[in-house]
């Protein structure tokens, strides 16, 4: 199997200000000590790799630091040490994707699709086929504000797919859709495999990750728990979740 | 920080995979903007669009917004103040001066919040950051157009013939100072981000440009000092402003503020470049 995805000892911190009191009152109790900076270690030394034509469950706690490494393998945020290496840029589908609220959607599909590379013809092209597969024809018009959050993530699977990555990464964004919606997607998701693509889902749904994922891995504190075939590794997870 | 060890950037050999964290060279950089250059060329006019999308008179403000603007300014300055000692057509010398300045004073006040207004993007999509200051100095030169029409319509009103140096504006002054905006825009918008403040400043640092730029009086015929003209010559909004109203009024142009103009230009343009770049990995983490 030919590898598509390393991940080798990945370590992520970022920064975080806490909401401490700088009113004229605590400085004269504590001395002024600056804002209240935090390190968060989220991601601790993370390593697997991927094969072409695997789709992956990543599960965990909350705060398990999940969407930390998806971002990461994105190249959305920076490693502190450690290596990932794709075979192309991986595509990154998260439900804060929302992009203008005050745009159309149809707006919304070409300023997301031109940032991430596309030409102006190549979305036309693609532009009905984009509009209906999120099925949004008589909402494309409005702006994103007046869109339910289903609405919403419909909008931002469209256009992450819209260039067919070999490599997709969905970060919660089906939990949010509804039925049809997400047997589409898996439709999707397995094209993409077909084409011997990767997808990595983070999801709280259990039955959604048997359903989608050969693969779980379980992330607890930044560290891998356990990385293996879907039943075994679901299995670990629940019995750790009911204690 | 490993982030910006060079041995990182190299592409590995072994396996063709690529580093999904390796910073671009710059010529790298520069073609993936180039390669964006069809969202330079909407973005902006979605954006300027969606300003008056809830008014009823919708774009006509882009044409209404600078002559209300020069309007109230000549009540308040000229008829109620009499600032217009020295200036024969003060109506015109006016709106280049406003206008002028409010195309640099808006690129960089917008241009603060290119990055931290626009995290959504950031935090799904991965594509070179510098598109967003850019997006802004465009969107600002749209804004910019308008009133330009209108400023050849109060000179026209108010007696000027049509002058062969009228062109050196669109042609030559205007794409000067839309690079001079850019660089401005790409300090503010990683100033911004790395302090919120720096958005709440602005308003208050251009207020304090603006009357010490001889916007609404005439730095010839008030200041006599000659040191103190030198640093008005200094001031690149000022000799901004000095050259529309030389190509305008027909006046001889003052080359020291053309020096002036190029070299901040030049020194904002490329200092801003390179500074917004060194924080590109840190933009939409905060």
């Amino acid at each position: 199997m030919t590898r598509a995805l390393v991940v080798e000892d990945v370590h992520v911190t970022y920064k975080v200000y806490g909401d401490r009191g700088i009113g004229a009152r605590e400085v004269f109790a504590r001395g002024f000590k600056g804002r209240d900076v935090r390190q968060i270690h989220a991601v601790r030394g993370v390593s697997f790799e991927a094969h072409e034509g695997e789709s992956i469950g990543l599960v965990g706690s909350n705060g398990a630091g999940k969407s930390t490494l998806m971002r990461a393998i994105a190249g959305l945020l920076p490693v502190n040490s450690g290596r990932i290496r794709a075979k192309s840029m991986p595509s990154f589908l998260g439900v804060g994707a929302v992009l203008k609220r005050d745009l159309s959607g149809a707006r919304n599909i070409y300023r997301g699709c031109l940032a991430l590379g596309l030409r102006k013809s190549e979305i036309d092209e693609r532009f009905d086929e984009i509009v209906e597969f999120t099925e949004l024809r008589d909402a494309i018009d409005l702006p994103l504000r007046s869109y339910s959050s289903g609405m919403r993530a419909r909008l931002a699977f469209g256009i992450a797919t819209a260039i067919s990555p070999e490599i997709l990464l969905i970060d919660e964004a089906l939990a949010v859709g509804d039925r049809r919606f997400k047997r589409k997607s898996a439709e999707r998701i397995d094209e993409i495999r077909a084409a011997s693509g990767v997808v990595i889902v983070v999801s709280h749904s259990l039955s959604e990750i048997a359903r989608a994922c050969d693969r779980v891995i379980w992330l607890e504190q930044g560290v891998v728990q356990a990385d293996g075939p879907t039943e075994e590794v679901l299995e670990a997870y629940k019995a750790s979740q009911d204690t | 920080m490993l982030v910006s060890d060079p041995s990182r950037a190299e592409p590995c050999a072994d396996d063709g995979l690529i580093d999904v964290n390796a910073q671009p060279p710059v010529t790298t950089y520069l073609r993936e903007i180039w390669d964006r250059r069809e969202y330079l060329a909407r973005v902006p006019l979605d954006d300027l669009r969606a300003q008056n999308f809830n008014t009823v008179l919708g774009n006509v403000w882009h044409l209404l917004n600078p002559t209300l603007q020069i309007g109230v300014y000549y009540l308040v300055f000229g008829v109620l103040l009499g600032t217009n000692r020295g200036i024969d057509n003060f109506l015109t010398f006016l709106a280049a001066g406003v206008f002028t300045y409010q195309f640099t004073q808006k690129s960089a006040t917008r241009g603060a919040s290119a990055i931290t207004g626009n995290e959504g993007l950031i935090r799904s999509i991965r594509f070179p950051r510098a598109i967003l200051p850019l997006t802004t100095a465009i969107t600002e030169l749209f804004a910019y157009l308008p009133a330009l029409l209108v400023l050849y319509v109060v000179a026209l009103a108010t007696g000027e013939p049509i002058r062969a140096t009228w062109v050196l504006v669109p042609l030559l002054i205007v794409p000067v100072q839309l690079l001079f905006n850019l660089g401005l825009a790409f300090f503010t918008a990683r100033a911004a981000d790395l302090f919120r403040d720096v958005q709440n400043l602005l308003p208050f640092v251009f207020r304090i440009v603006f009357y010490l730029s001889g916007i609404l009086y005439s730095v010839e015929a008030r200041v006599e000092t000659p040191r103190l003209r030198t640093l008005f010559t200094l001031n690149p909004i000022y000799a901004f402003a000095s050259l529309v109203r030389s190509a305008v009024l027909g006046l001889p142009l003052n080359v020291a503020h053309i020096w002036s103009a190029l070299g901040w230009t030049t020194a904002l343009l490329l200092l801003g470049f390179l500074w917004f770049r060194a924080g590109e990995h840190t933009y939409g983490r905060g």
